[in-house]
C-alpha cells in the first residue's frame, strides 16, 4: 500500500501472499486474543458487534490488501500475475470466511458462556484459543498450500517476465523504428501492420530458423514486424542493401543485370562472412550449413519474406548455389571460401559471358540468309547477337519495336548509332508494318517454362503475332538458366519492381536458341534434365 | 476560262483546307466538302453531255487524289456523283440499266453511246437534287451507325475500341449504346499523345503493348475504318492489325464501323503506297545523337486482311467482308470504275 508499484511488480505474487497471509495471522491472533479478552470482561452484546468489527477490521485489511493488489496487477499488466492474484484472492476470501467462521464460532461460544459465566470464562478463552489455535493450524495448512501453488506459479512468471520484457523491448524497437525514417526507406515497405498474410510453409521456417531474430519474432510471426525490426535490419549485408536500393533507384533494365549483381553482391557478403568465420575460429565443417543458415534472413530480407518471389533466372540461379553451398565439404574455411568464390565466378561466367557468345554463334548461322531483322524491347542477349551480326553481316538492316515510345528499345537504338550503325526504330503501333518489311523477329524472355511457354515482356505477344501473321520465323533467345519447371506470375518482383510480363505460347514461337543448342521450344524440358534444374529439394 | 480559274481555286483551296487541319477532320466533315467542291465545279463546267461529265469527274478526282494521297474518299465522292448522274440519265431516259450479265454478250456499244451523248440539261435539276441527298445521307450516317449498337453490344460485354478519341462515329456508336441501357464495359487503346486530350471518361485506358494481355477478358472489339475495299479488306488506324490478330486467336469478333462513302470501288494492290507516314518524336538527346542513323517510323494505317473482320458496320446494315463487292454495286458503276 505504502510501497511503489514499480517495486511490487518485479515482486514475486510469491512474497505478495506471504505478506497477505502474514497480515491475516496478525489479525486473526488479534482476533482470537480480543475474543478471548472479552470473553472476560464485556457482556455478550458487545462481542457479537466487537466480532463484527473484528470481522470487519479482518475484513477491511484483507480487503485492502485485496485492493492493493487488484491495483498493483493493473498496473503490472500481467495476465498470469493476475490470475495467480486472483486464485490468491480466492484463498483469501476462503481463508476470511473460514475466520468469519471461526469468529462466528468463537461468538457463539461467547454467548453460550455468557450464560454460563464464570465457572465458563476459562472455557471459552481456552475454547477461542483452542479455535484460534485451530483457526491458526488451518491457516498455517492452507498457507503451505498456497506458498506451494504459488512456487509453481513464480516459475511461470519468470518465464513470462522474459516475454514481457522482449514485448517492452519490442515497443522500444519499434518506437526506435519509427524515429528512424530513413531506415524505414529502404526497406520501400510500407505495409500496415493490421494486413494479415498468409506465409507459406517454407517461409515460416524461415522466421522460426535459428537465426538471430529467431527469438525476438517468435510471439508476432507476422513477416512485417520482422521486417520493422531495425535491429533485423542491421544483420542484413550492406551488400545486399545496396542492391536493394539499386534496384529502387536504378529499376535494372532486366532480369540479367539483376542476376549480375545479386552474384556481386553475394561474393562481397561471403567475404566478410568468411571473415568474420575466421576469427570466431568456427569449424569449417559446419560451414556449408552455417552459410545456408545465414543467407536465409538476406533472402528473406530481399524477397519481403516471399511476398516478392525472385525474377524466374534469378530463383534458379539461386537455388543452384543453395545447392552447392550444401556440398560444401573442405578442410579450412579458407578453402570453402575458395570454392564457392570460384563457382560463383564460374556460374558468372558461363551463365553470361560463354553463353552470349555460344547463342550468338548458333544464331548468326542462321540468320545469315535474312537481311532484315525486328527486334522487340530490351535484352540484352539480342543486343549482343545483333552487334556481333551486324559485324559479320554488314548489310543486315535492323528494326526495333518498342512498347513504349522512347522506352527500353532505345537502348538498342544507342548501342547501334554509338558503334555507327543505322537503325529502324517504331513503336508498337509499326509492329504490323514492321513485321510485314523483315524477315525474322528476334526476342528475348524472361523465362522458358516446361510447357514450351516463354514469359516475355508485355507488348512482345502482339508482334509474335504480326510475325506469324506474315509468316515470319519467331526466334527466342535464352540462357539455360532462364528455363524454369514451374512458376507464376506475381505483380510485383523482388528487385525488378513490377513485372509487365505475359505468355507467349509455344505453337507461335518457330525457335528457342540456347547455349546449349537451338530447339524446338516443347523441348524444354529436355534443358530442364540435361542442367537439372528441375524441381530441387 | 474565267471558269476554269475558278475551278482551280476552288481545287487548291480545298486541297489546303485538307492540309492545314492537324488533326485531320473528320471524314464525314470531308466527304462533305468534297461533294460540295464537286457541285460548284460542275455548276461551274456546264458539261454536255454525260460522257463530259464522267470524264471531268474523273480527272479532276485523279487531280485531288494525287495532291492529298492519302484521302480517298475523294475518288469515291466523284465516282458517287458520276452514278448518281447515271441514274438520273437512265432514270428519264426510261427502262433500267441492262443487266450487267446480260450486257456480257450483247451488243453494248449502242446503250454506251446513247449514255455518252444524253443531254446533261434536262437532268440537272434532279442531278442537283441528288447530290443533297447524298449530302443529307453522309450527314446521317453517323447516327445509322451509332443505332446499330445496339444489336451488337449487349449487357456485360467487355468492348474493346482503338482510337475512340479521334472518331466521333465510333463515340457516337458507344454513347448510344449506353444511353439505350446497355451495361458493358468499355476497354480504350489510346497512344501516349492521345491521353493528354480529353480522355473518353467511359472508357478505361491502357496502353497498345497491353492489349494482348486483356484481349483475354474482352468479348467484342470494335474498330473504325479508314477505308475499306471490295475484297473485304480495310484500312484502320495503325495498331488496328495486331489487335484484330488477338481477337482472332481469342475467336473474338471484330467489328468495323465502316460508313459508305469509305468503300473504295478500287482493290488494294499495294498498300504500301498508302502508307503515310505520322511525324514521330523522339527525346532530344537522343535525336541529336541519332541524325542520319535512326529511322523512325509512324505508319498512320495497318491493313486488316478480310478473315480478320467479322462484320462492317455500314450506315445501311450491318454487312459480312464477302458482301463488299455486291454493296459496292449500289454506289458505283461498273462503266466508271472501268473507265477510271
Amino acid at each position: 500500500m505504502s510501497e511503489n508499484p514499480s517495486e511490487l511488480e518485479k515482486k514475486d505474487p510469491a512474497t505478495k501472499l506471504k505478506e497477505t497471509f502474514e497480515k491475516l495471522k496478525n489479525e486473526v491472533r488479534t482476533l482470537g486474543m480480543i475474543l478471548g479478552a472479552t470473553n472476560a470482561t464485556t457482556p455478550s452484546s458487545d462481542p457479537p458487534s466487537l466480532a463484527q468489527e473484528q470481522k470487519k477490521t479482518s475484513d477491511t485489511p484483507t480487503k485492502t490488501d485485496d485492493k492493493s493488489q487488484y491495483h498493483k496487477d493493473v498496473t503490472a499488466d500481467d495476465k498470469k500475475a493476475r490470475k495467480a492474484a486472483k486464485a490468491a484472492e480466492k484463498k483469501a476470501r476462503a481463508e476470511k470466511s473460514v475466520a468469519n467462521k471461526a469468529a462466528a464460532a468463537s461468538g457463539n461460544v461467547q454467548q453460550q458462556q455468557k450464560k454460563s459465566d464464570q465457572p465458563a470464562k476459562e472455557k471459552p478463552s481456552s475454547d477461542s484459543k483452542a479455535s484460534s489455535t485451530v483457526n491458526k493450524k488451518n491457516i498455517s495448512q492452507e498457507n503451505q498450500q498456497l506458498e506451494d501453488v504459488t512456487d509453481q506459479l513464480a516459475a511461470k512468471m519468470e518465464k513470462l517476465v522474459i516475454e514481457q520484457d522482449n514485448k517492452d523491448n519490442g515497443e522500444l524497437k519499434s518506437s526506435i523504428k519509427k524515429n528512424t525514417g530513413n531506415v524505414r526507406h529502404m526497406n520501400n515497405v510500407m505495409m500496415p501492420s493490421a494486413v494479415h498474410f498468409e506465409l507459406p510453409i517454407d517461409q515460416v521456417k524461415v522466421v522460426a530458423s535459428d537465426s538471430d531474430e529467431g527469438v525476438a519474432t517468435d510471439i508476432e510471426s507476422t513477416a512485417i514486424t520482422q521486417l520493422d525490426d531495425a535491429t533485423c535490419l542491421a544483420n542484413i549485408h550492406p551488400a545486399f542493401l545496396a542492391l536493394l536500393a539499386k534496384a529502387e533507384l536504378e529499376k535494372f533494365p532486366d532480369s540479367e543485370t539483376a542476376c549480375i549483381k545479386f552474384i556481386e553482391a553475394f561474393k562481397e557478403f561471403l567475404r566478410d562472412w568468411t571473415a568474420e568465420r575466421e576469427k570466431n575460429r568456427s569449424d569449417a565443417a559446419t560451414y556449408g550449413h552455417d552459410l545456408d543458415l545465414a543467407i536465409r534472413p538476406q533472402l528473406a530480407h530481399l524477397t519481403q519474406n516471399g511476398h516478392w518471389p525472385l525474377p524466374f533466372a534469378l530463383g534458379n540461379t539461386v537455388r543452384l548455389l543453395k545447392r552447392t553451398i550444401k556440398k560444401l565439404e573442405d578442410c579450412t574455411n579458407a578453402r570453402c571460401e575458395e570454392t564457392l568464390q570460384l563457382y560463383l565466378e564460374d556460374t558468372l561466367a558461363i551463365n553470361f559471358t560463354h553463353a552470349y557468345k555460344a547463342i550468338s554463334q548458333l544464331l548468326i548461322r542462321k540468320i545469315q540468309q535474312f537481311k532484315k531483322v525486328i527486334v522487340f524491347d530490351w535484352c540484352p542477349v539480342v543486343n549482343y547477337v545483333l552487334l556481333e551480326a551486324r559485324k559479320q553481316i554488314p548489310e543486315m538492316q535492323v528494326t526495333v519495336i518498342d512498347a513504349l515510345p522512347n522506352g527500353r528499345g532505345t537502348l538498342h537504338v544507342n548501342s547501334f548509332i554509338d558503334r555507327g550503325y543505322s537503325v529502324q526504330y517504331t513503336t508498337m503501333k509499326g509492329s504490323s508494318w514492321g513485321c510485314r518489311h523483315s524477315a525474322v523477329l528476334i526476342l528475348g524472355c524472361s523465362a522458358i517454362f516446361a510447357n514450351g511457354a516463354v514469359a516475355a515482356q508485355k507488348g512482345a505477344l502482339a508482334a509474335v503475332m504480326c510475325a506469324n501473321r506474315f509468316n515470319i520465323p519467331v526466334i527466342v533467345v535464352a540462357e539455360h538458366f532462364k528455363f524454369i519447371d514451374k512458376g507464376h506470375v506475381n505483380q510485383r518482383v523482388a528487385l525488378l519492381g513490377r513485372q509487365n510480363i505475359e505468355f507467349i505460347q509455344s505453337d507461335l514461337v518457330t525457335a528457342v536458341v540456347t547455349d546449349l543448342r537451338v530447339l524446338g521450344p516443347t523441348s524444354a524440358p529436355a534443358v530442364l534434365k540435361a542442367k537439372a534444374l528441375t524441381d530441387l529439394a | 476560262m474565267d471558269s476554269n480559274t475558278e475551278i482551280e481555286e476552288l481545287k487548291r483551296a480545298f486541297i489546303f483546307s485538307l492540309r492545314k487541319k492537324f488533326p485531320r477532320d473528320s471524314s464525314s466533315v470531308i466527304a462533305n466538302a468534297t461533294v460540295n467542291l464537286l457541285r460548284k465545279i460542275i455548276f461551274r463546267e456546264n458539261p454536255k453531255t454525260m460522257n463530259d461529265l464522267q470524264v471531268s469527274l474523273a480527272n479532276h478526282c485523279k487531280r485531288l487524289h494525287a495532291a492529298q494521297r492519302s484521302e480517298l474518299i475523294v475518288i469515291n465522292i466523284g465516282l458517287m456523283i458520276s452514278k448518281l448522274a447515271r441514274d438520273e440519265v437512265l432514270q428519264k431516259k426510261g427502262g433500267s440499266e441492262p443487266e450487267p450479265l446480260y450486257s456480257l454478250w450483247r451488243d453494248d456499244e449502242e446503250t454506251t453511246e446513247k449514255l455518252k451523248t444524253a443531254d446533261m440539261k434536262k437532268i440537272k435539276k434532279d442531278l442537283q437534287a441528288s447530290i443533297k441527298e447524298l449530302v443529307t445521307e453522309i450527314e446521317s450516317s453517323r447516327e445509322c451507325i451509332a443505332s446499330q449498337s445496339t444489336e451488337l453490344l449487349f449487357n456485360n460485354d467487355v468492348v474493346m475500341v482503338h482510337s475512340l478519341a479521334t472518331s466521333k462515329t465510333m463515340h457516337a456508336f458507344l454513347t448510344h449504346a449506353a444511353k439505350a441501357g446497355r451495361k458493358h464495359r468499355v476497354i480504350t487503346i489510346v497512344d501516349e499523345e492521345e491521353q493528354s486530350e480529353t480522355a473518353p471518361d467511359f472508357g478505361t485506358p491502357i496502353d497498345l503493348y497491353e492489349a494482348a494481355s486483356k484481349m483475354p477478358q474482352t468479348s467484342k472489339v470494335v474498330l473504325v475504318a479508314a477505308a475499306y475495299f471490295p475484297d473485304g479488306s480495310c484500312l484502320v488506324p495503325a495498331g488496328g492489325h495486331q489487335i484484330a490478330l488477338l481477337a482472332k486467336r481469342h475467336c473474338i469478333p471484330v467489328y468495323v464501323l465502316a460508313p459508305f462513302y469509305k468503300l473504295c470501288p478500287f482493290f488494294m494492290t499495294e498498300p504500301d503506297a498508302l502508307h503515310t507516314f505520322r511525324a514521330n518524336t523522339l527525346p532530344f538527346d537522343l535525336s541529336a545523337k541519332s541524325a542520319g542513323l535512326v529511322d523512325c517510323l509512324n505508319p498512320a494505317f495497318d491493313t486488316l486482311e478480310s478473315d480478320l473482320v467479322t462484320l462492317f458496320v455500314s450506315n445501311t446494315s450491318c454487312i459480312i467482308p464477302s458482301h463488299v463487292n455486291r454493296l459496292k454495286e449500289d454506289y458505283y458503276h461498273a462503266q466508271d470504275i472501268a473507265d477510271y
